[in-house]
């Protein structure tokens, strides 16, 4: 039997529909005794006891299906409607949350009670040292050389600045991008000034706000090299030897 | 001699070359800063070796080398056109190793002065080194880094120099940049196992030679010596080979070098207050520096230094650690007054101090007698 038949059968059993056509009656032999079935089904139903409160459902159903049969309701889908316009407004407000929440994060931390961390831009460099313009004192000299100019400072404002903001997190060493040695695979250059630098970035770290003497030494990177007295076999130079650390170093001036 | 020299050479690039030398050249501007400043060098030669070179600092045959490039005994210079001029020690500047020979007698190259560059424009670009057998490309590696003598504690001030020549050629190289200016004079090197900078692979060769030779110019063979060249480790293309590294005087002392060498006396005056030091470590931080050791009749003692003072300030400039020291020290001018800010126990007390002269006097006397002056 075909379901289209079987549909009209429930809707004439249940008074949906008054009778079946003639042609639906001649065309398939089994229908009226299904249409007998449900008919059947319908006064069974109409004949049910009543159901206790807690069956509310099964009630529902059997008045359902006895008053108002199983005509299908196709009223605008205000359920559907409602439930997406509760998503979208859980979406919007989950955006929101989000992005208030990343902002917040992403705000710099507040240090109450620590004092103001001195930028350390106006260090006074080798260049302005150096920037002098006092004559040599061997003013004789037959032939004019020209005057050394400024050395140009070793960090720049703007590094000294990024140095002195972040002074007090322990990245100092992650800063740090001016080593001063060889690039023997030995002493590889980032390893000495970091070695230079570790402890210093170590005692800043360890301190709310960091002393000025660690933002400042934290920008000196220089290695140091030590002339040996002895000469280089192959080529005849002085024996150059790189120190890592120069708290045993003595140094003339 | 030119005709020996000119054998040692070849016999020498023959010797280095193989794998480690290939070929090709200079570019133009190169050849051109080296065709202009062939006739300001001079091959230092002696008994029929070649040592390392000679520029110019004075018309008149005032030249500066490196006191690695001459021993005891008589000095040769040679042009690279082949003509040797006999020449004689004048003056050793103990703190940097820097000395001036002059030629003897009325006979003397026509030589133009080189000129000492600035340091900013010495920091930029590939330099050419003059090495004993011909040009090379090298860089600068690192600027400036403060260099102490250990016999001495004398500090100097050195651009770190790298390049792929072999160590035997490195004595007394000079140094050029791109505008034909003295950079500096190689003075020292790593030892050989430290010395090594290795390059990737997988890098393209770049590569220069040597356009000329002396004693014998290109008709000597020697133009077929060939050597490798650097560039910056950061953008390096080079390779694959051995990265030599050696150090040489950097220019802001050259200046006050030669500028010494040129005067009547022919005195270099380098700035000192005589005061040894370390750095003051207050738990693994160095804050100052402590004087260890102050030499009699000195600035520093004059001024009433003491031996444990820490000095924290010199001159405006902070005192962290010896490094900082001495380049503070380095920047002064001798004679001149600087305040100091020194800890004394718990206080803190400025003291003015006269600036003096680096004296040592047997360490001057030793390398004028090793050298035969």
């Amino acid at each position: 039997m075909k379901k289209r038949l079987e549909d009209r059968l429930i809707e004439v059993a249940f008074g949906d529909r008054t009778e079946l056509t003639a042609s639906e009656q001649a065309a398939t032999p089994e229908a009226a005794a299904r249409l007998k079935e449900y008919r059947l089904m319908r006064s069974a139903l109409s004949q049910l006891r009543e159901m206790p409160d807690h069956q509310l459902s099964t009630e529902r159903l059997r008045e359902r299906l006895l008053h108002q049969g199983l005509k299908r309701r196709r009223s605008f889908p205000w359920q559907a409607l409602g439930y997406g316009i509760a998503a979208c407004s859980l979406f919007v407000c989950a955006f929101y949350v989000s992005r208030d929440v990343r902002r917040i994060t992403a705000r710099p931390p507040v240090v109450l009670g620590a004092a103001p961390v001195k930028l350390n831009v106006d260090e006074p460099s080798f260049a302005d040292l150096f920037g002098s313009t006092a004559e040599p004192h061997n003013t004789d000299a037959a032939t004019k050389l020209s005057s050394p100019r400024p050395v140009r400072q070793r960090f720049t404002p703007s590094r000294n600045r990024d140095l002195a903001l972040n002074g007090g997190d322990g990245s100092l060493v992650k800063l740090v991008t001016h080593p001063l040695t060889s690039d023997s695979p030995q002493r590889p250059v980032s390893d000495i000034s970091a070695k230079r630098v570790a402890p210093r970035a170590a005692a800043a770290s360890s301190a709310v706000t960091p002393p000025p003497v660690a933002i400042h030494a934290a920008t000196v990177t220089d290695a140091m090299v030590l002339i040996q007295p002895k000469t280089d076999a192959d080529s005849g130079l002085d024996t150059a030897q790189e120190v890592t650390a120069t708290g045993n170093v003595l140094v003339g001036g | 001699m030119a005709a020996k020299l000119a054998l040692n050479a070849v016999v020498f690039a023959t010797a280095v070359s193989g794998d480690a030398l290939a070929a090709s050249q200079l570019s133009q501007a190169e050849q051109q800063v080296w065709r202009s400043l062939q006739p300001s060098i001079l091959i230092i030669s002696q008994a029929g070796v070649s040592r390392g070179s000679a520029a110019c600092i004075r018309s008149g045959g005032f030249y500066l080398a490196h006191q690695n490039s001459v021993r005891k005994g008589p000095i040769d210079g040679v042009t690279f056109e082949g003509q040797t001029y006999p020449m004689h020690l004048v003056a050793n500047d103990g703190p940097t190793g820097l000395v001036l020979l002059q030629v003897d007698g009325d006979r003397v190259p026509r030589c133009t002065p080189i000129r000492i560059a600035d340091e900013d424009h010495a920091r930029q670009g590939t330099l050419l080194a003059v090495l004993s057998s011909g040009p090379v490309r090298a860089d600068i590696g690192h600027p400036n880094i403060v260099a102490t003598y250990a016999a001495t504690n004398q500090s100097v001030l050195l651009n770190e120099i790298r390049f792929a020549a072999p160590p035997q050629m490195l004595t007394g190289a000079l140094l050029f940049d791109d505008r034909g200016n003295l950079v500096g004079v190689l003075g020292a090197t790593l030892p050989k196992a430290h010395n090594i900078v290795k390059l990737p692979l997988n890098s393209k060769p770049n590569v220069v030679g040597a356009e000329s030779a002396p004693g014998g110019g290109r008709s000597a063979g020697i133009e077929n010596m060939k050597l490798r060249a650097v560039r910056p480790l950061g953008q390096s293309q080079v390779g694959p080979a051995a990265l030599n590294v050696a150090y040489a005087i950097s220019p802001l002392l050259l200046n006050r070098v030669v500028a010494g060498f040129l005067s009547p006396t022919h005195d270099v005056l380098h700035p000192a207050l005589g005061a040894v030091c370390t750095d003051d470590l207050v738990n693994g931080v160095s804050q100052g520096v402590v004087i260890r050791k102050i030499n009699r009749g000195s600035g520093a003692a004059k001024a009433g230094l003491q031996v444990g003072d820490i000095i924290l300030n010199i001159e405006g400039a902070e005192i962290h650690d010896v490094v900082d020291y001495a380049r503070a020290m380095l920047a002064q001018e001798v004679g001149h007054r600087v305040t100091l800010a020194i800890r004394r126990g718990t206080q803190t007390i400025p003291i003015e101090a006269v600036v003096g002269r680096v004296t040592d006097p047997a360490r001057l006397k030793q390398e004028l007698n090793q050298s035969g002056a």
